[in-house]
């Protein structure tokens, strides 16, 4: 999976112990790291050939962003490549972003990690 | 991929990145009937020039291997040049998971091709999926940077895959005995001290450096064009002699050229590659039915660059085997 921060919110943490526990998981991760473009995520998605992707933010911004990704992702062929995001995101903006087509949004309510971990695995067994 | 294996082919070779992320996927894909597809491809591709330089750059952890390649492709891609970046991480012994942090401490131009692989249970540096996107790839680019996991000693895999290999050391990283011990200190074409903002140490590290190579080169005959292998202090940080870097790739790919060594070196990389996976799928017993290494390179001279060789190798293996 493809692990990455969009806009310009430095709080990385959360998506580094998603990182970490996925690949205690035994999954193979590419941590792309913080402040990157939708455009990055994008072209990072493509030409590494991943089965999900996680975006994490915690910058409010998720209403901006997420779409930016999502569209750019069906731009390049990649619509059944499943996103699920993480961050501080009420959950209206959660309905929102899952009408706008993200397959699971995690909040700070979701604090058990294997919950969260075995979760991912059915969305990226479903997009499989 | 659904379109047929003929615009797939044209895709790639224009290095269309879309197309070549498709085709990397199918490489890795591990059921029977897409592996089939890939050597087809593979196949396919391997009757067109191969147009790549193929740079390895290996070293210790932390020693900025990323950081030099992010130099590195600088000039190269306002020269407009195709350039494919592949990166291997550690796999976690435990788990089987990785964590490839490449990609995120790379600069990389939105032109760049790059992707990152696990090593999963490979020691030598490289993966096995790494070998087979970089005989993918080198139909379709420039030039290839390869990116070894950090290594320490003796993972030397990235000589059967690069035409240029880079040592990456950095200063206050051992002394004298440190580098002549063996391992990674005799694959080098290039050797780089990076981190040569430090200048004491660099100096330092500079002169261990040229002295174990010195002692790692193995004596050649006087008619022999042999190639000396550069060590060139640079800095990543402040790109101080990055055009060195780039001007001893270049001299080392004409050497490579005007030596005629480049054929030659990738006869054996292939052959090395598919001793490789055959012991993979049966073997040493089953290589040695096979008739060895003999075998294997007979196998590769009647069916030049047919990748499925080593599919049909292993196949005729078992049918033996299922008989008796």
């Amino acid at each position: 999976m493809l692990i990455g921060k969009p806009g310009l919110d430095g709080h990385s943490n959360g998506a580094e112990q998603i990182a970490v526990w996925c690949r205690d998981a035994g999954m193979e991760v590419v941590y792309e790291g913080i402040r990157l473009s939708p455009e990055q995520i994008v072209t990072s998605v493509r030409d590494e050939g991943v089965h999900l992707v996680g975006l994490s933010i915690l910058s409010g911004s998720h209403l901006r962003l997420v779409p930016e990704v999502l569209t750019g992702l069906r731009a390049e062929g990649l619509s059944d490549v499943p996103v699920v995001v993480g961050g501080i995101i009420p959950e209206d903006d959660a309905e929102d972003l899952r009408q706008a087509g993200v397959a699971r949004v995690y909040t700070p309510k979701d604090f058990e990690m294997l919950r969260i971990l075995s979760d991912m695995v059915e969305v990226a067994e479903a997009a499989a | 991929m659904t379109q047929s294996p003929h615009s797939t082919v044209a895709a790639l070779v224009d290095f269309n990145r879309q197309d070549i992320a498709r085709a990397l996927n199918l490489l890795e894909d591990r059921r029977p009937n897409r592996q089939a597809q890939a050597l087809t491809l593979l196949d396919s591709l391997a009757t067109l020039p191969v147009s790549a330089h193929v740079v390895g750059l290996t070293g210790p952890p932390g020693v900025g291997k990323s950081s030099l390649i992010s130099r590195l492709i600088e000039p190269q891609v306002q020269a407009g040049r195709r350039i494919a970046i592949i990166a291997v991480d550690p796999s976690s012994k435990v788990s089987g998971g990785a964590l490839l942090g490449d990609r995120g401490r790379m600069q990389l131009p939105a032109q760049v091709y790059a992707r990152s692989y696990a090593a999963r249970n490979r020691l030598g540096g490289l993966s096995r999926e790494a070998f087979s996107a970089v005989f993918l790839l080198r139909h379709c680019c420039d030039v290839i940077l390869v990116e070894t996991v950090g290594v320490g000693q003796s993972e030397t895999d990235i000589v059967t895959l690069a035409d240029t290999t880079v040592l990456v050391v950095q200063p206050f990283s051992g002394d004298l005995l440190q580098f002549i011990k063996a391992g990674v200190m005799e694959i080098p074409d290039i050797l780089v001290v990076n981190k040569a903002d430090n200048q004491t140490l660099a100096q330092k590290a500079l002169s261990d450096t040229q002295a174990a190579l010195a002692l790692a080169r193995r004596p050649a005959p006087p008619e022999s064009k042999t190639w000396d292998s550069p060590v060139l202090a640079v800095s990543a940080v402040t790109n101080l002699n990055m055009d060195t870097l780039n001007q001893a790739l270049h001299a080392h790919w004409q050497h490579l050229q005007a030596t005629a060594s480049l054929e030659k070196k990738r006869a054996a990389q292939n052959l090395e590659w598919s001793i490789g996976e055959i012991v993979h799928e049966v073997g040493q017993r089953g290589l040695a039915t096979l008739g060895g290494v003999e075998g294997v390179r007979t196998a590769w001279n009647q069916q030049p660059a047919h990748w499925s060789v080593v599919r049909k190798l292993s196949a005729l293996l078992e049918r033996v085997q299922y008989r008796t």
